[in-house]
C-alpha cells in the first residue's frame, strides 16, 4: 500500500464520501462474492474503487458454509442474479486444514491425494460458476504459508508446503484459463506488498473466520480493480511524462546537458530505473508522451546526446515541449493521439502542475513524484495499476511502434492538401475476415476499449464473442489494414445477428487510428455483401448515444440508411435495403479482400 | 474523543450523530449486527489509531464500552 499511487482512504472517509456523493446516479457494478471465509469488510473498498471508476458497486456475499454447493449450483444463491464480476476466496486455512496446519504429519501420498482432490474441485467450481453466470471470474490464488510447516527444511524440498501451494495455484490457473473471462488473482503478491503481519488479522480469524486485516483487504480490492477496469473499458492508455526531475534529476535548461543526473550510479540510477519502468510500460503497449516546460531543443539534445538515456526518441509517440500551460498541452496531445483525456496518466514532480491538472482535468489520473525521494519513482509507476490488462494482444505489443509510425503518417497528411490523394498515397490494403480463435481476444478487447467510433458501445468478453461466432444466426467480422508504413493489425470489429430477412448490426466499431481514411463505409459494404450472400434483404443499424460517441451519431444516415424508430427500442434505428448495396470499386485503396473473396 | 467516537459510530451505523448516546447498542440501533460490529471496530482502530485485543472486541456491548476501551488504549 505504501507505494500505491492513489492510496485508499480510511473506512470512515469512504463512508463519508459515499454518503455525500451522488453514487445512486451511477450505473451499477454487480459484484458477487463466493467464499468460505468472512470477507465482508472488503465491501467499502470495492464501493470506493467502483465509485472512482464511475460505478456504484452492488456487492452480494454468498453463503459462508455452502460455498461449494452454491458454486456448483446445487443450492440457490447469489449466482442466480445477473453479475458483472464474481470474486472467489478460498484461502488454504479454510480450504484444507490438513494441508495447512496439519501438513507436517502427512505422508507424500496423502499430500498428493489431497492436492488432486482440490484441483479437481477447482475445475468443477469454475465450470459450475461459468454455467450460472457470464460475469468475469476473479479467483484469489492460494497464499503460501507465512511460516511453512516444515520450517527452513520446506524450501529444500520439492514437495514441501510452499511447493504444494504453487501446485494448487497452477491447477487453479489451468482451470481458469480453460474458461473465458476468468482470471487468477495473485493474492501472494498482495501479501508481500503489505507484509504478512499487516495483511492478516489473527483476532478476527478466531472471532469470525475473517482472515484479512484492513490493509490486506484494501490491497486485494485494489488488485481486483485492475481486472474490473479492463472489463469496463476504463484501463488507461497513455503515460504523459514531465522531463526535469522526472526523467532525469535536475533542470536541463539550468544545469545543462552535463549537469543533469541519469546513469548507472547514484544519484542518476534512480532516474535510470524509472526510465526502465517507463520502457516496460511501452513494451506492454502503453503510449508514452512528453509534456514539459522547456526549450524543445534542450530536451531533444538530452535524448540524442546523454549516453545513459534508455528512453529514446523512438519511444515517444507525441510531445508538447513549450512554455504553454500543461492543461492545454494535455488536450492537444489527446487530440493528436486520437484518445480521450480520460485515457491519460500525467506524471510530474511539481505541486503546481499536478494541482492544475487535478483541478481542471479531473478525468486525467495524476501521479506526483516526490522529488526528494527519486528512488520511489519506479515503484510509484509500477504500483498505479492504471494500465493493467489481464492479457496482452499482439496489437498491444506493437502499439508503441504504431503510434510512432502514425506520427509520420500525420506529417505526410499535413503536407498532402487533398485527403483523397493522401489516402491513395498510403497504399492501403484492406482485409475483412470472420472471427477465429486468433482474432477473438482482440475483437473482445476492442469492444471493451473503444469509446469514440462505436455505434452501440456493447462490451463483450472473449466468451461472448466466441458464442456469437459459434451461433448459426451470427457473423463476427474483423477489419485489418496494412499500408506502406506497416501493419495496423485488427482495427475494426462488427457483430451481425440475422433475424429472418433482416441482418441487424449489433456492434460496429473502429479503432481511432483507422479513422479519416475512408475505411468505415467500405467495412460496412463488405458486411452488407456477406448479409446478402446469407439471404438477408435488409440491414438494420442502431446508434446508442454515449458521452463519447457523438462523432458517429449520423453515421448510418451518411451511408444512406433510413431512420425508422419502429425497428427497435433503445437508441436510434435505421434500415438499408440490400438490393441497393454499393458496387465494389477499389476507391482509394490499393486492394480490398472481403470474407467472400477466395 | 467522545465526539469523534460518536461520529464514527453514526457513520458506520448509517444514522445521524444526534441519534447516538453512550447507551447506543445492538439493541437500540437496528443496523448494529455482528458484521457492522466488525466494521465499527476496524474503523475505530483505523481512525483513532488504537489496536484492540480479542477481549476488548467481545466485551464491547455499547458505545460507552467503545469509548472506554479507546481511552484505555490511548
Amino acid at each position: 500500500m505504501f507505494y500505491n499511487a492513489a492510496p485508499i482512504p480510511s473506512i470512515v472517509d469512504i463512508e463519508n464520501r459515499l454518503a455525500f456523493s451522488d453514487v445512486d446516479l451511477l450505473p451499477p457494478l454487480r459484484v458477487g462474492v463466493l467464499r468460505n471465509v468472512t470477507v465482508e469488510p472488503l465491501e467499502p473498498y470495492l464501493q470506493y474503487l467502483a465509485c472512482e471508476m464511475g460505478f456504484r458497486a452492488e456487492v452480494t456475499f454468498g453463503g459462508f458454509d455452502n460455498f461449494f454447493q452454491e458454486a456448483l449450483g446445487v443450492v440457490p444463491g447469489i449466482l442466480e442474479q445477473k453479475l458483472d464480476v464474481v470474486l472467489i476466496f478460498t484461502p488454504l486455512c479454510a480450504l484444507s486444514s490438513m494441508l495447512d496446519l496439519g501438513f507436517a504429519a502427512l505422508s507424500n501420498e496423502q499430500v498428493r491425494e489431497e492436492c488432486q482432490r482440490l484441483i479437481a474441485l477447482f475445475g468443477a467450481v469454475v465450470k459450475g460458476v461459468r454455467a450460472q453466470t457470464d460475469g468475469m471470474i476473479l479467483w484469489h490464488g492460494v497464499e503460501a504459508p507465512v511460516y511453512p510447516a516444515l520450517g527452513i527444511q520446506d524450501t529444500q524440498l520439492q514437495n514441501g508446503q510452499a511447493g504444494l501451494v504453487a501446485l494448487l495455484n497452477e491447477g487453479l490457473r489451468e482451470a481458469l484459463v480453460a474458461t473465458g473471462n476468468a482470471f487468477l488473482v495473485n493474492t501472494q503478491t498482495c501479501v508481500e506488498r503489505v507484509g504478512a503481519r499487516q495483511f492478516y488479522d489473527t483476532r478476527y480469524w478466531h472471532l469470525a473466520r475473517a482472515p484479512y486485516a484492513r490493509k490486506g483487504l484494501a490491497e486485494i480490492a485494489f488488485e481486483d480493480f485492475k481486472f474490473i477496469r479492463s472489463l469496463k473499458g476504463k484501463t488507461r492508455k497513455c503515460l504523459v511524462l514531465d522531463c526535469d526531475n522526472t526523467l532525469w534529476g535536475g533542470i536541463v535548461g539550468e544545469d545543462g546537458l552535463e549537469g543533469i543526473r541519469v546513469g548507472r550510479d547514484h544519484p542518476g540510477s534512480a532516474f535510470l530505473e524509472f526510465q526502465l519502468e517507463v520502457l516496460s510500460h511501452y513494451h506492454r503497449g502503453v503510449i508514452v508522451a512528453l509534456c514539459s516546460k522547456n526549450n524543445e531543443d534542450d530536451v531533444w539534445e538530452v535524448f540524442d546526446k546523454q549516453p545513459d538515456m534508455v528512453l529514446k526518441r523512438e519511444h515517444i509517440a507525441a510531445w508538447r515541449i513549450n512554455w504553454e500551460d500543461k492543461v492545454g498541452n494535455l488536450r492537444a496531445l489527446a487530440a493528436q493521439l486520437n484518445i480521450g483525456t480520460e485515457s491519460m496518466v500525467f506524471v510530474d514532480d511539481s505541486d503546481f502542475e499536478i494541482n492544475l491538472v487535478r483541478q481542471q482535468m479531473p478525468e486525467v489520473q495524476v501521479l506526483q513524484l516526490p522529488k526528494e525521494r527519486p528512488g520511489e519513482y519506479r515503484w510509484l509507476l509500477a504500483a498505479c495499476g492504471a494500465f493493467d490488462l489481464p492479457y496482452l494482444t499482439e496489437e498491444d505489443r506493437k502499439r508503441g511502434v504504431r503510434y510512432q509510425v502514425e506520427n509520420t503518417r500525420k506529417q505526410i497528411r499535413a503536407e498532402a492538401t487533398d485527403l483523397e490523394a493522401y489516402c491513395r498515397s498510403l497504399g492501403m490494403v484492406l482485409e475483412i475476415g470472420m472471427a477465429d480463435a486468433f482474432s477473438i481476444p482482440r475483437i473482445a478487447q476492442q469492444t471493451q476499449k473503444t469509446n469514440q467510433f462505436n455505434l452501440t458501445t456493447k462490451r463483450y468478453s472473449e466468451a461472448d464473442i466466441a458464442r456469437f461466432r459459434d451461433s448459426a444466426d451470427c457473423d463476427v467480422f474483423w477489419l485489418k489494414i496494412t499500408d506502406k508504413f506497416g501493419d495496423l493489425g485488427i482495427v475494426g470489429s462488427c457483430v451481425v445477428i440475422y433475424r429472418g430477412q433482416d441482418a441487424v448490426i449489433d456492434t460496429l466499431l473502429l479503432s481511432c487510428r483507422a479513422l479519416g481514411r475512408g475505411v468505415e463505409a467500405r467495412f460496412v459494404s463488405e458486411v452488407m455483401r456477406m448479409a446478402q450472400a446469407r439471404g438477408a434483404r435488409r440491414i438494420l443499424g442502431q446508434y446508442i448515444p454515449t458521452a463519447k460517441n457523438g462523432q458517429v451519431s449520423g453515421f448510418y444516415r451518411l451511408l444512406g440508411f433510413r431512420e425508422d424508430s419502429s425497428l427497435g427500442e433503445a437508441g436510434e434505428w435505421s434500415a438499408f435495403e440490400l438490393e441497393h448495396a454499393p458496387r465494389r470499386e477499389p476507391g482509394v485503396f490499393a486492394s480490398v479482400k472481403g470474407p467472400l473473396d477466395a | 474523543m467522545r465526539k469523534k467516537v460518536f461520529e464514527i459510530v453514526a457513520r458506520i451505523m448509517g444514522v445521524p450523530v444526534e441519534a447516538i448516546s453512550l447507551e447506543s447498542s445492538p439493541e437500540t440501533l437496528e443496523n448494529w449486527d455482528s458484521l457492522r460490529h466488525m466494521k465499527l471496530i476496524l474503523a475505530i482502530e483505523e481512525s483513532l489509531d488504537v489496536q484492540f485485543n480479542d477481549q476488548d472486541i467481545v466485551s464491547i456491548k455499547n458505545v460507552g464500552d467503545v469509548l472506554n476501551r479507546v481511552e484505555a488504549h490511548k
